[in-house]
């Protein structure tokens, strides 16, 4: 026994003989791989390959070996060899790993911001250094093209489709009610902080089948994962204030926030166009919650609460000229939780939820409008990776919708509510296909079932991107989109049916270090669209139509300025439509012909300043003049505006921020109210829509409390 | 039996010592490799060696946190952005498989923070905000393990030499700091054959922001 041992031990230890273990290495086409690691598995024994591609190393022993190489770039090679001292000579052929990041990209329609999307065109840093967006993401997003500025309204007005043709999701789910509540008339904002976000994609059209009930875009946000650090954030403003703090342990965080607005001092002090009874007000609050969990999972919660207040004197459109009093309150209940992760190493998934309660109180004088939201949305999706190139995802959803006007005159006995309740099924699959790093499809089709309409619908959604060279890409989309009539229509008539969009969009897009440039044709027809007479008694029906076809221009340069970004946005758009009251096809009175946007910051490290200018420029909407025969024929002025931010970094956790819009003080005007009956002249008398105010100015502080002091709040300037 | 095992015993730990040997050796003669390394193949060479080393032994953490540097040195050596982000995430990769090893481990946070200082410098302005506060955590815990590892020391200074930079602000308040580490630098790197103990040339680079170092020398 000892013999053998102590002759193992002996040829273990005396196997001192040479041999020499070369080759070359290359990939498919033969080009030489200098900086391969090719070694003996389990063994020290192993070398780098030269500039030619050839290793060379040498090894002490014999038997049955695997000789390994990695290369960065290049699909992992294993080699059983017998060694028996014969120098053996080695040609390695590596195959190239199909790497995801260099592959081409989809690019038509589709706007993708933070760290996730490749095609990087605003972080959320940039958003709310936007001048003129005050930390509005919805305001930050028409910068870019595709969009226009309808200052009435300030929701996403995308291709020539309606602000209510824009869907909003949080992590997959849908949120049924993204904006603020503001009078008719006068500009919401968006719900949502924009630094709660990592990521944001913006679709001008043409999207994955994942989503439905949205004629012309969808607007999706990630919520932020892990925070860094415990936090206490201060926010002191010209227009209220804020109080935040981050508790974290090793595996989740939670974060909560109290809020309170008050207009009142700020409009005392700035002339307003308007008369107000009561300044906008607001409060609320909100926590978020987010743990790590099993399967390399996350989960999220987020939940808010907020109410606002607002109430003014305007001039009454029944003819007689007297100002009634007219104002909006709002609750506002949103709950948002979701759990993601990795069943196995080819499957994920995602699981969430929301839940809303919105109410919206409307008076006029003596008439009462109580506008009751209730919804909720469950959705589920998988996702199965077969290969790297080939991906499938599915999943299932239902959308519930509760929706009540409630109508009544103070005073009297009328009192009325009418409401509607929509359970809205959806199913999708998308088959994503790399054929190569050059060429991508992705196919999708989605299922959706109306119960309250009581109708089945079927949407293929394509796409593809062929890459012309290492810097450019072509790609196109196209796809059939539902969406069912808004609320205020949809109500009391489920005969009608799903409104309906179909889009084509080529796009060409070539980006080099620190340039991008993005252009953009489309086509949309809609169809299917709700169209209702001037009298009650006309009846409704989906006989309405429209198109839209535009050009798209995008620019962004962030290399020949020292210090300096800025980017071009330019959309021309030309849309008829014969739906609604339309007595005939005509140009919708949202649509802007030309918008063109200037975007510009610059780092002024001297004085620890980063400095913004924007202009904006919309050429002149058409409106409806009661007193002309031609429907929608008339013009407003061009809308122009110029804003500027200012952000200084007093310390590190110290900033100040103070931004103006509309700098130069240019008159906007949005439209025109007509009275109900003509004067004694037989003369409609009219007022102009107009913003509260032609400028807007702000002045923040915002103050960071870390243990280390280093962090601040400069992703803080929001209001 | 009592023999045999006894043999077997003495022939185990003969081999464990053979593989100690050849750890050492191979370690050795990477280091000396890493050493001479200058351009961005001798680092991609020096990188493939230790990898060698830690895929044979890969329960050992000098192996990984060498390979990790020499991708972080790669990454600012490369002016190609994606190239600079993949060698971070090998660099990344290769720091998490210590850390999984054992999580108490500060020069593996100090090694940490740099690689996420990589990360900032290649796009400072849209990701400065998350990666200096990424790199100043795991300074902190880093110097929560070891309150004079000079590395860690080191690399907070540098993060707030170049914020203070990055601000316009006064960069020669830090010297005081940056005069007193060189002093204690060979009292604070104290370490083990083969354990990490580069910097004090980095060091000396944050010096040229200081008006002279001869107020020190003088003191003396």
């Amino acid at each position: 026994m000892r013999a053998t041992l102590l002759f193992t031990f002996i040829l273990l230890s005396a196997s001192s003989f040479t041999q020499t273990i070369s080759g070359t290495i290359t990939d498919k086409t033969g080009n030489e791989l200098p900086g391969a690691n090719v070694y003996v598995e389990d063994t020290y024994s192993g070398a780098s390959s030269n500039q030619n591609g050839a290793f060379s190393f040498s090894f002490s022993d014999t038997g049955n070996f695997v000789i390994i190489v990695e290369f960065i770039g290049f699909e992992d090679y294993k080699q059983p060899v017998h060694l028996s001292g014969n120098s053996p000579k080695l040609q390695i052929v590596l195959k190239e790993k199909f790497n995801q990041l260099k592959a081409v990209t989809i690019t038509a329609g589709s706007y993708g911001t933070g760290k996730s999307e490749k095609a990087i065109v605003m972080s959320s840093l940039e958003m709310v250094t936007t001048a003129g967006s005050l930390g509005d993401i919805n305001a930050a997003m028409r910068s870019l093209p595709g969009t226009s500025n309808n200052g009435e309204s300030g929701k996403l007005f995308v291709h020539g489709g309606e602000g209510s043709e824009t869907g909003t999701y949080i992590d997959g789910i849908y949120v049924h009610q993204p904006y603020t509540s503001s009078a008719p008339n006068m500009a919401v904002r968006g719900r949502f902080n924009p630094f709660m976000f990592s990521g944001t994609s913006f679709s001008t059209g043409g999207y994955s089948a994942e989503y439905g009930q949205a004629l012309s875009s969808v607007l999706t946000l990630s919520t932020n994962d892990m925070p860094i650090e415990n936090s206490m954030n201060l926010s002191l403003m010209t227009i209220g204030g804020d109080l935040a703090g981050t508790k974290m342990w090793k595996t989740g965080a939670i974060t909560a926030s109290v809020n309170y607005m008050n207009l009142k001092p700020y409009m005392k002090l700035i002339p307003q166009n308007f008369d107000w009874n009561q300044e906008p007000t607001a409060y609320g609050g909100s926590a978020s919650f987010r743990q790590k969990t099993k399967a390399s999972g996350m989960w999220k919660i987020y939940g808010s609460f907020d109410a606002s207040n607002l109430s003014m004197q305007q001039t009454s459109r029944d003819g007689s000229q007297t100002k009634v009093g007219t104002g909006v309150s709002n609750t506002n209940q949103f709950i948002n939780t979701n759990w993601r992760g990795s069943l196995s190493e080819k499957w994920f998934t995602t699981i969430g939820a929301s839940y809303t309660h919105n109410n919206d109180a409307y008076t006029q004088q003596n008439n009462v409008l109580n506008q009751e939201l209730k919804g909720n949305h469950i959705k589920a999706t998988a996702k199965y990776e077969l290969t790297e190139k080939i991906r499938f995802r599915t999943g299932i959803e239902n959308t519930y919708t509760q929706f009540g006007n409630h109508y009544s005159l103070l005073n009297t006995d009328i009192d009325s509510t009418v409401s509607y309740q929509e359970n809205l099924t959806a199913g999708f699959v998308e088959a994503q296909i790399y054929t190569s790093s050059k060429f991508l499809i992705n196919a999708g089709l989605r299922a959706e079932h109306s119960q309250y309409l009581d109708r089945n619908t079927v949407s293929p959604r394509l796409s593809a991107a062929y890459k012309l060279s290492d810097k450019s890409s072509l790609s196109a989309a196209y796809g059939w989109f539902y969406q069912n009539p808004v609320n205020e229509l949809i109500i009391g008539k489920s005969y009608l049916q799903n409104e309906k969009a179909d889009h084509y969009t080529l796009s060409y897009s070539r980006s080099t270090n620190k340039r991008t440039l993005r252009s953009e044709i489309y086509y949309k027809k809609y169809s299917d669209l709700v169209k209702f007479g001037n009298s009650l008694s006309d009846p409704y029906t989906n006989n309405g139509n429209g198109y839209a076809y535009g050009l798209d221009l995008y620019f962004k340069d962030a290399k020949t300025i020292k210090n300096g970004s800025y980017w071009i946005s330019y959309s021309y758009l030309k849309a008829e439509r014969n739906y609604r009251y339309y007595p005939t096809t005509a140009t919708p009175t949202f649509a802007v012909p030309h918008s063109l946007t200037v975007v510009y910051k610059h780092w002024i490290g001297s004085w620890r300043s980063y400095v913004g200018g924007s202009f904006r420029f919309g050429s002149p909407r058409v409106y409806n003049d009661k007193n002309s025969a031609d429907f929608n024929a008339a013009k407003l002025p061009s809308n122009t505006s110029v804003d500027l931010n200012w952000s200084f970094l007093y310390r590190q956790n110290i900033i100040f921020y103070a931004s103006a819009t509309n700098v130069l003080g240019m008159d906007q005007i949005f439209g025109y109210q007509y009275d109900s009956t003509p004067n004694n002249i037989g003369v409609y008398d009219r007022t102009p829509v107009v913003p509260a105010a032609n400028s807007f100015f702000f002045v923040g502080c915002f103050i960071t409390l870390t243990k280390n002091g280093e962090t601040n709040q400069l992703d803080k300037i929001n209001n | 039996m009592k023999k045999i095992t006894t043999t077997l015993a003495l022939f185990l730990s003969m081999v464990t010592m053979a593989n100690t040997t050849a750890f050492n050796a191979a370690m050795s003669s990477a280091l000396s490799q890493f050493k001479s390394a200058k351009s961005l193949v001798d680092f991609q060479n020096t990188a493939n060696t230790f990898n060698r080393i830690s895929s044979t032994a890969n329960q050992e953490w000098l192996p990984s946190y060498y390979q990790a540097q020499c991708y972080i040195y790669m990454s600012f050596m490369d002016q190609d952005v994606i190239n600079k982000d993949a060698y971070l995430d090998l660099a990344e990769s290769a720091i998490n498989h210590i850390l999984e090893l054992e999580s108490n481990h500060s020069e593996v946070y100090a090694l940490q923070s740099f690689m996420y200082t990589g990360r900032l410098v290649i796009d400072p302005m849209t990701r400065g905000k998350e990666y200096s506060m990424l790199s100043m955590v795991s300074i902190k815990k880093s110097l929560a393990i070891n309150a004079t590892n000079p590395r860690a020391l080191y690399l907070q200074l540098s993060n707030e030499v170049g914020m203070a930079a990055f601000f316009g602000t006064d960069k020669s308040v830090y010297c005081d700091r940056i005069n007193a580490l060189l002093e204690n630098w060979d009292t604070y790197n104290k370490v083990a054959e083969m354990h990490p103990s580069w910097g004090k040339s980095q060091l000396e680079g944050l010096t040229s922001n200081c008006p002279t170092t001869t107020d020190s020398t003088q003191i003396k």
